[in-house]
């Protein structure tokens, strides 16, 4: 009987160890094949949703990438739910093979003989005892080696430096000054009125359609030829020029960007947030300088394909610079937002764009105490998360050749397809808007070029024929019009309670932004005129096609 | 949050309106269950205790390790355990900001006390790591005493380093690198399921392979147990130096009766020169340990997760790599200064030096403490289980005819001494 239960114990001990090794086995296959195309390690699926970021409209490639998704994700759970189960099966196995060797092992057991172990000397301890050190002296020298191995590959991170304390950038002093295209918050708005009195006019060094932007007594503006790109500081009391300053890229673009003369190579406004003044160019070279000339960074963010030339405005959000870059055609995944890092010109997100090339500039605004990046292309109005280049919702309905920029008002986004709708939104939603959101859309023609600008219930639209159009911005109903007779680009600003617009031949026209129109008044600048005027305090800044002027008192 | 991530990518296409599943976390063991693991924990310590000391059963031994590989093994996965809670004691010491849970203090601490009254009765059959090596050794191989002597130092420099990781916020080493939980939870990746099984193979032949040369916890209760009040005895009473228990213990934890020899006064000169060389030699190898922890730590640094980070964000902002990681992306995500980052990233390396130098002081102390102890030559007059080694398995108790006599069993028959 013993002899019996000792045969089937040695069995089972067999049994159970071959059952092991066979069930590990696979389970190593298993893991292996799981390895090499699995859901997370397919190199298919991955060149595929890189093809798809090529081709985003290509339906057959997308129903290919879920059929293999789908495929993967079986497979994956297939083997996960077959190595579980293998698990299961080996810890059985092993309780078997672990209780019948033990039987067999006690089984076979015999008594110990110290005879046949010979006699025990003290020169063996003595012996044990010499290696055993020299073993442990060893043990030291490995750890020593070890040690010093690691400590010869030490992390490395930037050499210790005093930090440099920059103090964020605060919503005040923001607001205190006109950093940026339109204004703080891109409104078009100067709450202190202006004289027309002419302080100072001086030459502007180089051509560009760009406006200037003013930090405190620094006003900024950018130049740009075929030959060469230039930032200029004046100072805002005397209209001195304190600096000009080359942008040197440290890998120029191979040669001059495709452009319409209208635009030219400095058509984008920079934009400053009071530590460094930052512009792009229609070649595709961003800049930074500080407030002393010096360039921080430089870098060229690749061919900027539009059709009439580069246009859209810089903006930022504390530390990133906000760069609207809609390019080629809707669909061809050219387009992208994108956020350099302030201080050093690094990405710090990009965000593609459903979007073919316009030439508006987006603006940021504050909806319900958050920031939202708010931008017009064709089809659609975006707005994304500043801080990350989240999209936080959209709505279609702009079309191609977009210039005209969004403006927020009376928490209405107003956006405009060009010669067509005025679009109102409600900025308080998530995903696609169009049809949850759109407070109302009036048919009656948008402004090709000029932004809006809104105060209080009335929405200002100035079109690029000169018409100026007077809506309640509850509704869009419009309440007057008058045509001034006249082509103009730049957009129109409401200052104190004045309308000031300026024609492209350079005539600027000053009107109450009552509820019914009164004749403006008109001062002539002497020269052509498409870019937005800059304020600060009771001055005016503008920048003509030769000069820039300064008007207050 | 930086270093979360989707196991699986979720499907991409939003226009199958696919709903993705509420993310969850695993369950918080209940409170109530905590306090039954912790009553457990004393029911079975008290028994291994009594079982290994008074009753001198290696059958309630392994019956009662076959439930420690269930419950805390098996059912509770592992965690938390007795090894592990090293770790949460020395953050909790280190960390202010860290509360040490009750239960992992209870594990930390009630095997170190009970080691202090009975040995190490933890590892005999309490412990699932230790209890489940115990079942799978078939086949032992001795290993040579002087390379045990050497092997059994890792265990101190893992415990040293599993204190410096966890006090410094650069992870759980011990659980990270848990070679059995793979096994109680049956998952987890193939390199740790490899070193288990690895493990087990080897603990088929070499007796409990990672409590005597891995360990860093056996390495602790080992210290404790020299200073127990009552201890596991090979004899019941008193030993006959017959030499049948001399290759019954597989761990190599039987001290042997000294051979008799007369030493020449040369030999006790040499003996007495070379315990001074290693006493002097001592705050040598501690300096050592000092220069090599504190250069090696700047190496260990790299397992923080801020300075990982922060090399990572270094290495790309200096263009050594092209892509970003999903942290780096998600970090600069936050609009965070880099600045910052290298500031923190840079207090953590200087901790790591630190923590660095204090290991290297623990590891030639304990280098240096070994030599001298094997410098000094000791006389023992009966075979006896090794203090700081011996886990109370009781395989030795039924090699020795004096408890067999107590057991009243037939007694085999008796060599004459050597």
């Amino acid at each position: 009987m013993k002899a019996m239960l000792h045969q089937v114990a040695l069995a089972l001990t067999i049994a159970s160890a071959t059952f092991l090794l066979a069930v590990g086995g696979l389970l190593v296959f298993n893991q292996t094949r799981g390895k090499v195309n699995g859901l997370v390690t397919s190199r298919e699926r991955v060149t595929l949703i890189e093809q798809l970021h090529k081709r985003p409209k290509d339906d057959a490639l997308k129903q290919r990438i879920r059929a293999l998704d789908l495929q993967l994700r079986r497979q994956t759970f297939t083997q996960l739910r077959l190595s579980s189960n293998g698990a299961r099966a080996m810890i059985g196995a092993l309780v078997v093979l672990l209780a019948s060797a033990h039987f067999v092992r006690v089984a076979n057991r015999a008594t110990p003989n110290p005879l046949a172990w010979g006699a025990r000397h003290a020169d063996q301890d003595r012996r044990t005892g010499l290696i055993a050190r020299y073993a442990v002296s060893s043990l030291f020298g490995v750890l020593v080696a070890t040690a010093l191995f690691l400590g010869i590959q030490p992390v490395r991170l930037p050499e210790r430096v005093a930090p440099v304390v920059e103090a964020p950038l605060t919503v005040a002093e923001w607001e205190q000054n006109w950093p940026a295209f339109r204004g703080p918050w891109a409104a078009g708005i100067s709450k202190t009125p202006v004289k027309l009195k002419q302080l100072w006019k001086v030459e502007a060094p180089l051509p560009g359609m760009s406006s200037p932007v003013i930090w405190s007594n620094a006003l900024f503006l950018s130049g740009a030829d075929e030959k060469e790109e230039r930032v200029f500081r004046f100072d805002t009391d005397t209209g001195k020029l304190v600096w000009s300053s080359p942008v040197k890229v440290a890998t120029p673009p191979a040669g001059p960007p495709k452009l319409n003369e209208d635009t030219g190579h400095a058509a984008p406004t920079p934009v400053t947030d009071g530590r460094r003044v930052y512009a792009i160019f229609a070649n595709g070279d961003v800049a930074a300088f500080d407030f002393n000339g010096k360039q921080v960074w430089a870098r060229n963010i690749g061919q900027l394909e539009n059709a009439y030339g580069y246009a859209s405005s810089l903006t930022l959000w504390q530390n990133r610079l906000l760069i609207q870059l809609d390019l080629g055609q809707e669909g061809d995944g050219k387009s992208k937002m994108l956020a350099l890092d302030t201080r050093t010109g690094k990405d710090v997100w990009q965000t593609p764009r459903p979007t073919g090339g316009s030439w508006a500039s987006p603006i940021v605004a504050m909806v319900e105490d958050k920031p939202q990046l708010i931008t017009c292309g064709d089809p659609f109005i975006l707005a994304y998360d500043p801080v990350n280049g989240a999209e936080l919702w959209r709505a279609n309905g702009l079309s191609s050749d977009l210039a005209p920029s969004p403006i927020l008002a009376s928490n209405l986004v107003i956006a405009l397809k060009v010669n067509a709708d005025v679009i109102a939104i409600r900025p308080n939603g998530k995903g696609d808007v169009t049809k949850t959101h759109v407070a109302w859309t009036t048919t009656d023609g948008a402004p090709d070029v000029p932004s809006p600008v809104a105060v209080g219930n009335r929405l200002y639209l100035l079109s690029g024929g000169g018409l100026l159009r007077c809506c309640d911005v509850a509704t869009g109903k419009e309440l007057w019009a008058h045509d001034f007779g006249e082509e103009f680009y730049s957009s129109p600003t409401l200052v104190g309670n004045t309308l000031v617009m300026i024609s492209r031949k350079g005539v600027l026209f000053a009107t109450e932004a009552g509820e019914k129109y009164k004749d403006a008044t008109k001062l002539p600048l002497g020269e052509a005129y498409n870019s937005s005027p800059a304020f600060r305090g009771a001055r005016m800044y503008l920048r003509g096609k030769n000069n820039l002027f300064c008007f207050g008192e | 949050m930086f270093f979360a991530a989707q196991r699986f990518p979720p499907p991409q296409f939003t226009e199958t309106k696919h709903q993705l599943p509420v993310m969850t976390e695993p369950a918080v063991r209940s409170l109530g269950l905590e306090r039954l693991d912790i009553a457990v924990l004393v029911v079975v310590l008290v028994l291994a205790a009594w079982l290994a000391l008074r009753l001198r059963s290696r059958r309630g031994l392994v019956w009662l390790g076959i439930f420690s590989v269930v419950y805390f093994g098996f059912w509770r996965k592992g965690c938390i355990c007795s090894i592990g809670s090293i770790q949460n004691i020395a953050q909790g010491i280190f960390d202010s900001n860290y509360a040490v849970p009750v239960t992992a203090l209870a594990f930390g601490l009630l095997p170190l006390a009970a080691a202090l009254l009975f040995g190490r009765v933890f590892c005999s059959a309490v412990c699932p790591h230790g209890a489940l090596q115990d079942l799978v050794l078939l086949k032992p191989v001795k290993v040579p005493e002087w390379l045990e002597h050497g092997l059994r130092l890792l265990a101190y420099v893992y415990l040293g380093l599993a204190v410096v990781f966890a006090a410094t916020g650069g992870g759980y080493i011990i659980c990270q690198y848990d070679p059995f939980i793979t096994i109680f939870r049956l998952s987890g990746s193939a390199l740790m399921v490899s070193l288990g099984i690895g493990l087990l193979v080897l603990g088929v032949f070499v007796g409990r392979p990672y409590c005597r040369f891995l360990c860093p916890y056996g390495a602790l209760l080992g210290m404790f147990s020299t200073l127990s009040k009552w201890r596991v005895r090979i004899a019941p009473e008193n030993c006959t130096q017959c030499r049948l228990c001399e290759q019954s213990c597989p761990f190599n934890s039987i001290n042997k009766a000294s051979v008799d020899a007369p030493a020449t006064e040369h030999a006790i000169a040499t003996d007495k020169r070379r315990l001074a060389i290693f006493i002097l030699l001592l705050p040598v190898l501690v300096g050592v340990g000092v220069w090599f922890g504190g250069f090696a730590g700047k190496n260990f640094a790299r397992k923080h997760r801020v300075v990982n980070l922060a090399e990572r964000v270094h290495l790309e902002e200096t263009g050594a790599v092209k892509d970003t990681t999903d942290a780096s992306a998600a970090f600069r995500a936050t609009g965070e200064p880099l600045e910052k980052l290298f500031a923190d990233a840079d207090a953590v390396r200087r901790r790591f030096v630190v923590a660095g130098r204090w290991c290297g002081v623990w590891v030639g102390l304990v280098i240096g403490l070994k030599l001298i102890s094997l410098a000094i030559r000791r006389k023992r007059t009966d075979y006896e289980a090794d203090q700081s080694r011996c886990v109370a398995c009781a395989r030795c108790f039924r090699y020795c005819p004096e408890e067999l006599k107590r057991l009243g069993l037939p007694v085999p028959e008796v060599p004459p001494q050597s």
